[in-house]
């Protein structure tokens, strides 16, 4: 199992190594700066293992394939990570590049949906397994100009007129040089000449007017609002091979970001848990909660300040948890994530400090899944 | 490169289905042009907002479309380039409603305005 659990640590690495950087080189340094693009996943499959107090699920863009690894920590030591988790988006891995643009306005929902599965072995005893399964949707994503119809119109225009100039520069080029299309055409080089001289003759910097509506479409909306649903399932294995697993656990999670003024972001999330008696041999109960979360800083190095309360039935007590924490980029497509806070069971009147550590991966931007 | 496809002059009339794949948006102009001649018989602008509108039909009689040049021209730009990696652009002959061939240009989404030409040459059996 600690080979497995190596070479996939070992995997994820070497993929991060090969991400290329997530700030395209024609942001601003507003974007640049502020743009809280959500870069870290947070996955329904992992959060259900409770490997952290917070309980808020970030939203986050889909990606085709994504995972991330916890727990490095165990008295005091640093260890192979105990908990892992990979979330897949499956209408973006199935249709890929067959998707044409009205399919994804049919599906965009769907283009959102992804699935997460996790494992972790517990650090008490380091023999009981946790399963889990999750899934989660984007329901409102306004800062996404994949959904907005004005920004793709003004490109749809720009491109049209960029097409109209390269055309009559085409037949001006015909003509001059007393050729037929079916001549240039058939002719490898003649046609080398046909397109180099309309890119030499086209007057206006097309590429520049569309990074140019790019670049303002993401100062206008990098912060809009969005809110993602998640659900996920948790099962709990006496024995490391996950034999006889019970259902465990079972929750729901979401989360609506807002903008908070021109460079912040909030996020307001509500999570719910039944859970299951029978793995701590208790009656079956359930648990509430609502957290507030403020993101400031740069986009590789940014803080949040979090808020939480839970109602947690079983011990009939109000819990809060306050947190602080930050992201960091460590290499291109490989983040940590580092957070303390002090949690108070207000009803007992007890409190416990409460840290905790992951890495989070996608997978690498030149890696081409399908042909 | 260009690419032949023949067609029965007899046969039913021809027509022409641009598709656009890879999660892009995409404006092109169709351009039908007279058989060894710079005449330009169609030209037809469109983009990929709606698939339903991007078929055009050859104007008959069929037997004049021998030696006709199909061209498209497309600038598009890859909406989500981290997750849909290629894009491909199709222009497909039809004999009534049968394919009798097509072309394709294949490449990579760079997430920049990107160009493509297709030329399809139309001659008859």
């Amino acid at each position: 199992m600690k080979y497995i659990r190596l070479i996939f640590i070992v995997f994820l690495c070497v993929c991060g190594s090969h991400i290329s950087a997530q700030v395209s080189p024609q942001d601003t340094a507003l974007v640049k700066n502020f743009r809280l693009n959500f870069a870290i996943p947070d996955m329904p499959a992992f959060k259900i293992m409770g490997t952290n107090p917070s309980n808020i699920l970030r939203p986050s863009s889909p990606k085709a394939v994504a995972a991330m690894v916890s727990d490095f920590g165990k008295g005091g030591q640093v260890i192979l990570p105990s908990s892992f988790a990979a979330e897949i988006a499956p209408y973006i891995l199935l249709k890929s590049n067959s998707l044409t643009l009205s399919e994804y306005d049919k599906n965009s929902a769907l283009y959102s949906l992804r699935f997460s599965i996790g494992t972790q072995r517990d650090p008490e005893n380091d023999i009981t397994t946790n399963l889990a399964l999750g899934a989660r949707m984007t329901l409102i994503d306004e800062g996404d100009l994949k959904n907005d119809k004005q920004y793709r119109q003004q490109l749809f225009d720009i491109l049209a007129e960029k097409v109209a100039a390269k055309d009559a520069l085409q037949l001006q080029y015909l003509r001059q040089n007393n050729l037929t299309a079916v001549e240039v055409a058939s002719n490898p080089g003649l046609l080398q000449q046909q397109e180099d001289y309309i890119n030499q003759q086209i007057r206006r910097d097309f590429d520049a007017s569309i990074d140019s509506l790019n670049t303002a479409y993401k100062e206008q909306n990098w912060n809009k609002k969005k809110l993602d649903v998640a659900v996920a399932v948790l099962g709990t294995s006496p024995d490391s091979l996950a034999k006889d697993t019970k259902f465990s656990k079972f929750s729901i999670w979401a989360t609506y970001g807002t903008p908070l003024g021109q460079h912040g972001q909030l996020l307001l999330g509500w999570n719910f848990n039944y859970v299951s008696g029978d793995i701590e041999g208790s009656d079956d109960y359930t648990t509430n909660s609502i957290t507030t979360r403020v993101y400031g800083g740069e986009n590789k190095y940014k803080g949040f300040l979090e808020l939480q309360y839970e109602r947690d039935e079983n011990l009939g007590a109000n819990m809060y948890f306050a947190n602080l924490g930050g992201e960091f980029l460590i290499m291109d497509g490989v983040w940590g994530n580092v957070s303390a806070g002090l949690e108070r069971n207000w009803t007992d009147n007890e409190s416990h400090f409460a840290s905790n550590f992951d890495i989070k991966f996608t997978i690498p931007e030149k890696l081409k899944l399908f042909k | 490169m260009i690419k032949t496809i023949k067609f029965d002059p007899n046969g039913e009339d021809l027509k022409v289905v641009f598709t656009f794949e890879g999660l892009i948006v995409a404006s092109y102009a169709f351009t039908l042009w007279e058989a060894n001649s710079n005449n330009q018989l169609l030209y037809e602008k469109g983009n990929n907002q709606n698939p339903d509108d991007d078929s055009y039909a050859i104007p008959p009689p069929v037997i004049n479309s021998d030696g006709r040049l199909i061209q498209l021209r497309t600038e598009f730009k890859a909406l989500d380039p981290d997750n849909v990696k290629q894009y491909t652009i199709t222009a497909e002959v039809f004999q009534g409603d049968k394919s009798l061939g097509k072309d394709q240009d294949t490449g990579d989404n760079t997430g920049k305005s990107q160009g493509s030409l297709i030329f399809i040459l139309l001659s008859k059996q």
